[in-house]
C-alpha cells in the first residue's frame, strides 16, 4: 500500500499550485508538475496526454519513464470511460486497453496502470497515465491527492488556453491593423494589392498568396501574387481559377477540403480562399497556399482571412473610385487641352479672309507642333458643278532631311501658331509638295478616298494604303505615304473641300483622337473658307454694283443733259428759222451783189447749227416702242380688269369665248391694251341701260397666213349708217365728251401691226368690231420680215 | 389764187412764212394763236393751214381737233420745232408733219402736193 504523508501531500500541493501560477511557459509548467508528481509518488512511469483540437485523439505531451504511445484515439473504451465519468480508471496489464497506451516490453515489472482525467466542470483537457508495479496499490488518500492535482493541472491548462486565445486575438488585431496601415500607405491599386497579399501571407504564415481580379472588375484581368517560385512551379493560377469558380457561387471564405485539393492536383493540403466582392458581384478571389509549418489552416485563420478579403474588397472599391476620378480628370484635362488647341486654331483661321493666306494658316495649324503636328497637310477644294476635287495647297517638308531641319528650327525658335499668324507677310509655301498638290485633280466619281470623303461627308483614316482597295493608285504614286487620313471641310452641311494629312517622316500612327479633332477643326476651317469665298463673291458683286451704279449715274446725267439740250434746241430752233429764213431771202434778193457772200455765210452757219440741233434731238429722242410676243387673250383679260366695276354698275355682262389654243401676237402690250380700252369704252357708252358684251377670239387661216381674230359685239343701238363710214376718221365723235381720236388711234395701231379693224351692225341689234392681227405662229410671215 | 393760213405764235416766223409763201404765189392769212385762227376761219375758208404745235394758250393739237370739227376735210400741216410729236397719236390726225427749218423747201413741197399742184 502506497501512501504519502499529510505533510508531504501538503508540500506537493503547495509546490504544484506555485508552479501552475508561475509565469513560465505552460509546457514547462506541465513538465515541472509531472516531475513533482513522479517524485512524490512511487509510479513506475507517468505521462501527460492532451486532447487535440478536434477532440478525436490525445497526444503525448510530456512523460517520465518510457513506453508511452505518442497518439491514442479517444474512442478507446477506457479512455472514453475516463473522459465520460471524469474519474480515475485503474486497469490491468492484461487488459486489452493497456497495450494501446504503453508498450510493456520496456519494463516487465509494470503490472497495472491508472488514468487520471484532467478536467474541470466544463471541459476535458486530457489525461495523466501512471503505471504501478503489480504489487502496488493506490490508497484513497493518494487518489484524492491526484484528483486535486489534476484539477490544478486543468486550471493551468484552462488559463493557458485563455491566455493563448487572448494573445491570438491581439495578434489578429495586429494583423488587421497591419493590413489597414498598408492600405492607407498608397492609393495605387497595384501597389495596394501587392502589399496586402504580402501582409496576409506573412500574418497567416502561408507560403504563397494570390489575388486575382477577373474582368468583371473593369479592365483586364489583374493577378498579384507573392512567392513567384511556388506560383510558377505548380501552376497555381489554374488552381486559383478553379477555386474561384467554387467560391463565386457561395461568396464565402473556405478552407478547401482534401478531396477537392487532390482533384485540383494541389501541391499543398493547406489552401484557403476568399471572394472579393464589389458592388454585390464576385469580381475576384484571394487564395493562400500552404503554411510555413506544414499545418492546416484553422477556423481562426479563416476568420482573419475573411476580414482581410473584405478589406481588399473595400480597397478595390475605393481604388476603382479613385481610378475613375483620375480617368475623368485626365479626360477633362485632355478635353480642355483639345478645346484650347481648337480655340487657338479657330482663332488663327478667323484672322484672315484672304483665301491663300487662309489655306496656309489652316495647313500650318494642322502641321505645327502646338496644333495637330502632322508631318504633311494638303488642302483640296471641291467644285460641285464640275464634280472635281482640285488640289489648292500643300504644307510640309519635301524630304526627311528637310523635315528634321524644319523641326529643329521650330524647336530653336519656339515658334507657335500664334506667332505664325501674327506675321504680317506670310511666305506662301514654295515646296515641291505644294507644286505637286496644285497639279492634283480628282473626280469624285471612281475610286478614291478623296471622292469618298466628299460623297460620304466623313473622315477616313487609311492605316495601310497597300491593303485598301479604295485608295486611288494614281494619287498614291504622288503621295508615297504608307498611311494617311482625310477630313471633309464642311460649310452649311456641304463639303467645300478636304484636308489630307500624313506622317510620312516620323511614321506616327494617326489615332482616332487625331481624326476626331481634325474633323472638328475641318468643320471650322470649312466655314472659314466658305466665308472667305462668300466675301470674295460679295466683294465682286459689290464692285459690279458700283460699276452699274456709275453707269446709271452716267446715263442719267446724259438723259438729263439730253432733255435740257432738247429744250434748248427747241427754243433755239424758232430764232434760227427766222434768221436762216430771212438770210436765204436776202441772199436771193442780193443775187450777185458783193454782199450776198456775207448772207450766204449766215445761211451756211444756220444750216450747220440746224444740223447740230437735229443731232442733239435725235440723241435725246425717246426709245422706240418695245415690242413683245403676247397672248392676245391675256391682253383682253388684263384690259377687262379695268372695266369690271364699270360693267357691273352699268349692268353689262361679259360673255367670253376664247379659243383654247393661245394666239400669240407681236405687239406693244400697252398699245394693244389701248385698243381694247377704246373698244370696251365705246361698247359701254353704247349700252347705257345694260346689255351683253360678247368677246370671241379665234384663229383664222387665210391665204396670206394665220391671223388672230377678236370679235367684240355689244347689244347697244348699233351705229347709224350715215356715220359708220367715218367712224375711224380722226376727231370724229358722237359723244359730247372725248376727242374723237379713240377709234382713229385704234385703227392706226392695228394697221401699224399689219392687221385690220372692221365694224358692222348686227342683225339683232348692236355693233361688232372685228380685229385681225397676224399670228406670231406664222413662220412665213416672220420670214418676210413683218413690217410691224 | 390759193389761200394759206399760217398759225404761229412767233411774229418773225409768221413774217418769214408770209413773205416766202407770197413769193410762191399764195395769198396768206396770219394768225398768232389757235383762238385767232378759229375766229378767222368763221369768215375765211383757206385752202390749207400750217399749224405750229407749241403755242401758249390753245396748243396746235387742240387747234387741229377744233379745225377738223369745223371742216374735217381741211388740209392741215403741223409744223414743229421738235421731233417728239411724230410719235404722238393725236398728231396723226394732221395730214402732214414738218419739222421747222430755215430751209422752207420741204414745207413748200408739202403744200404744193396737198393742194394738188404737183407736176
Amino acid at each position: 500500500m502506497f501512501s504519502i504523508s499529510a505533510k508531504k501531500s501538503l508540500n506537493l500541493l503547495k509546490e504544484i499550485i506555485r508552479i501552475s501560477n508561475s509565469t513560465i511557459r505552460v509546457d514547462d509548467r506541465l513538465d515541472a508538475i509531472l516531475e513533482n508528481i513522479s517524485f512524490s509518488f512511487s509510479f513506475k512511469s507517468i505521462a501527460l496526454y492532451i486532447l487535440d483540437t478536434e477532440k478525436k485523439q490525445i497526444h503525448l505531451k510530456t512523460a517520465k519513464g518510457a513506453g508511452f504511445k505518442n497518439t491514442v484515439n479517444l474512442d478507446e473504451d477506457f479512455i472514453e470511460l475516463c473522459k465520460r465519468n471524469k474519474e480515475n480508471v485503474i486497469f490491468d496489464k492484461t487488459s486489452k486497453d493497456f497495450k494501446f497506451l504503453i508498450s510493456v516490453q520496456e519494463d516487465p515489472a509494470i503490472g497495472k496502470g491508472v488514468l487520471f482525467p484532467i478536467a474541470d466542470d466544463k471541459f476535458y483537457y486530457g489525461i495523466i497515465v501512471a503505471t504501478l508495479n503489480e504489487s502496488e496499490k493506490l490508497g484513497k488518500q493518494s487518489l484524492e491527492l491526484m484528483q486535486a492535482i489534476t484539477h490544478e493541472i486543468a486550471g493551468t491548462m484552462r488559463n493557458a488556453q485563455l491566455y493563448s486565445n487572448a494573445k491570438d486575438t491581439v495578434n489578429e488585431l495586429l494583423v488587421l491593423n497591419d493590413v489597414w496601415n498598408a492600405m492607407s500607405s498608397t492609393l495605387d491599386l497595384d501597389a495596394l494589392l501587392d502589399i496586402t497579399i504580402n501582409k496576409a501571407r506573412s500574418c497567416l504564415k502561408a507560403v504563397c498568396g494570390i489575388i486575382k481580379l477577373y474582368q468583371e472588375y473593369g479592365e483586364e484581368e489583374k493577378i498579384v501574387y507573392c512567392n513567384t517560385e511556388m506560383f510558377e512551379q505548380h501552376k497555381l493560377m489554374e488552381i486559383c481559377d478553379e477555386i474561384h469558380k467554387e467560391i463565386q457561387e457561395t461568396g464565402e471564405t473556405v478552407i478547401l477540403e482534401d478531396g477537392i485539393l487532390e482533384q485540383l492536383n494541389c501541391p499543398t493540403d493547406a489552401v484557403m480562399a476568399a471572394p472579393i466582392i464589389h458592388q454585390g458581384n464576385c469580381i475576384g478571389s484571394v487564395t493562400l497556399f500552404g503554411t510555413e509549418d506544414g499545418s492546416r489552416f484553422e477556423k481562426r485563420e479563416k476568420s482573419i482571412f475573411s476580414t482581410i478579403a473584405s478589406q481588399i474588397s473595400a480597397m478595390i472599391h475605393q481604388a476603382l473610385l479613385i481610378d475613375e476620378a483620375k480617368v475623368i480628370n485626365r479626360e477633362k484635362e485632355l478635353m480642355v487641352r483639345e478645346l484650347t488647341t481648337l480655340f487657338e486654331l479657330n482663332k488663327a483661321v478667323m484672322t484672315t479672309i484672304d483665301l491663300d493666306r487662309l489655306f496656309h494658316i489652316i495647313l500650318t495649324a494642322v502641321t505645327i507642333g502646338d496644333g495637330f503636328g502632322f508631318n504633311r497637310a494638303m488642302l483640296f477644294l471641291y467644285n460641285e458643278n464640275s464634280g472635281l476635287i482640285q488640289g489648292m495647297m500643300g504644307v510640309g517638308p519635301d524630304s526627311a532631311e528637310d523635315a528634321w531641319k524644319v523641326w529643329s528650327e521650330i524647336c530653336e525658335h519656339d515658334k507657335t501658331l500664334k506667332d505664325f499668324v501674327e506675321e504680317k507677310e506670310l511666305e506662301l509655301p514654295q515646296s515641291k509638295l505644294n507644286e505637286m498638290v496644285k497639279r492634283l485633280r480628282v473626280s469624285i466619281e471612281g475610286t478614291s478616298i478623296l471622292g469618298l470623303t466628299v460623297k460620304e461627308k466623313q473622315s477616313f483614316n487609311i492605316k495601310d494604303v497597300s491593303h485598301d482597295p479604295r485608295v486611288n493608285q494614281e494619287l498614291l504614286s504622288q503621295l508615297h505615304c504608307r498611311a494617311f487620313a482625310t477630313a471633309p471641310l464642311m460649310a452649311s452641311g456641304k463639303v467645300v473641300g478636304i484636308i489630307l494629312v500624313d506622317n510620312i517622316y516620323n511614321d506616327r500612327v494617326i489615332t482616332d483622337d487625331d481624326i476626331r479633332l481634325l474633323t472638328i477643326f475641318a468643320n471650322q476651317a470649312g466655314m472659314a473658307i466658305d466665308n472667305s469665298v462668300l466675301y470674295k463673291n460679295l466683294e465682286k458683286t459689290h464692285h459690279q454694283l458700283k460699276e452699274a451704279h456709275n453707269k446709271l449715274v452716267h446715263s442719267e446725267k446724259l438723259a438729263a443733259l439730253g432733255e435740257m439740250a432738247a429744250g434748248v434746241a427747241h427754243e433755239i430752233r424758232n430764232p434760227l428759222v427766222s434768221i436762216g429764213g430771212f438770210a436765204r431771202r436776202l441772199s436771193r434778193k442780193l443775187e450777185d451783189r458783193e454782199e450776198s457772200h456775207y448772207v450766204n455765210i449766215i445761211c451756211k452757219e444756220v444750216e450747220r447749227l440746224e444740223i447740230i440741233l437735229n443731232d442733239i434731238l435725235v440723241f435725246s429722242r425717246e426709245e422706240p416702242l418695245a415690242l413683245g410676243t403676247h397672248d392676245i387673250n391675256s391682253i383682253i383679260d388684263d384690259t377687262l380688269q379695268f372695266f369690271i366695276n364699270d360693267f357691273n354698275k352699268s349692268n353689262i355682262t361679259v360673255d367670253k369665248e376664247f379659243e383654247e389654243e393661245v394666239e400669240l401676237v407681236e405687239v406693244n402690250f400697252h398699245q394693244l391694251k389701248q385698243v381694247f380700252i377704246n373698244l370696251f369704252s365705246n361698247a359701254k357708252h353704247a349700252m347705257e341701260g345694260g346689255g351683253t358684251l360678247k368677246i370671241k377670239s379665234f384663229r383664222t387661216d387665210i391665204e396670206a397666213g394665220a391671223f388672230a381674230t377678236v370679235e367684240i359685239s355689244d347689244t347697244g343701238s348699233g351705229i347709224p349708217y350715215n356715220i359708220i363710214t367715218n367712224i375711224f376718221n380722226p376727231f370724229f365723235t358722237t359723244k359730247d365728251t372725248g376727242t374723237g381720236l379713240g377709234l382713229a388711234i385704234t385703227h392706226k395701231i392695228i394697221s401699224n401691226y399689219g392687221g385690220d379693224i372692221e365694224v358692222f351692225n348686227n342683225d339683232e341689234g348692236g355693233a361688232t368690231f372685228v380685229i385681225t392681227l397676224p399670228s406670231k405662229k406664222m413662220e412665213q410671215y416672220n420670214k418676210e420680215g413683218g413690217t410691224l | 389764187m390759193k389761200h394759206i393760213m399760217v398759225v404761229d405764235d412767233e411774229e418773225n416766223i409768221r413774217f418769214l412764212y408770209k413773205e416766202e409763201l407770197i413769193d410762191e404765189g399764195y395769198e396768206v392769212i396770219l394768225a398768232s394763236s389757235g383762238n385767232e385762227a378759229l375766229e378767222l376761219l368763221k369768215t375765211n375758208k383757206p385752202d390749207l393751214i400750217t399749224l405750229d404745235i407749241k403755242m401758249p394758250g390753245m396748243d396746235g393739237i387742240e387747234t387741229l381737233r377744233r379745225i377738223k370739227e369745223i371742216d374735217k376735210n381741211m388740209p392741215v400741216i403741223l409744223c414743229t420745232a421738235y421731233g417728239q410729236y411724230k410719235q404722238d397719236f393725236s398728231s396723226w390726225a394732221s395730214d402732214a408733219y414738218v419739222v421747222k427749218s430755215a430751209d422752207l423747201e420741204e414745207l413748200k413741197t408739202k403744200i404744193k402736193s396737198m393742194l394738188g399742184e404737183n407736176k
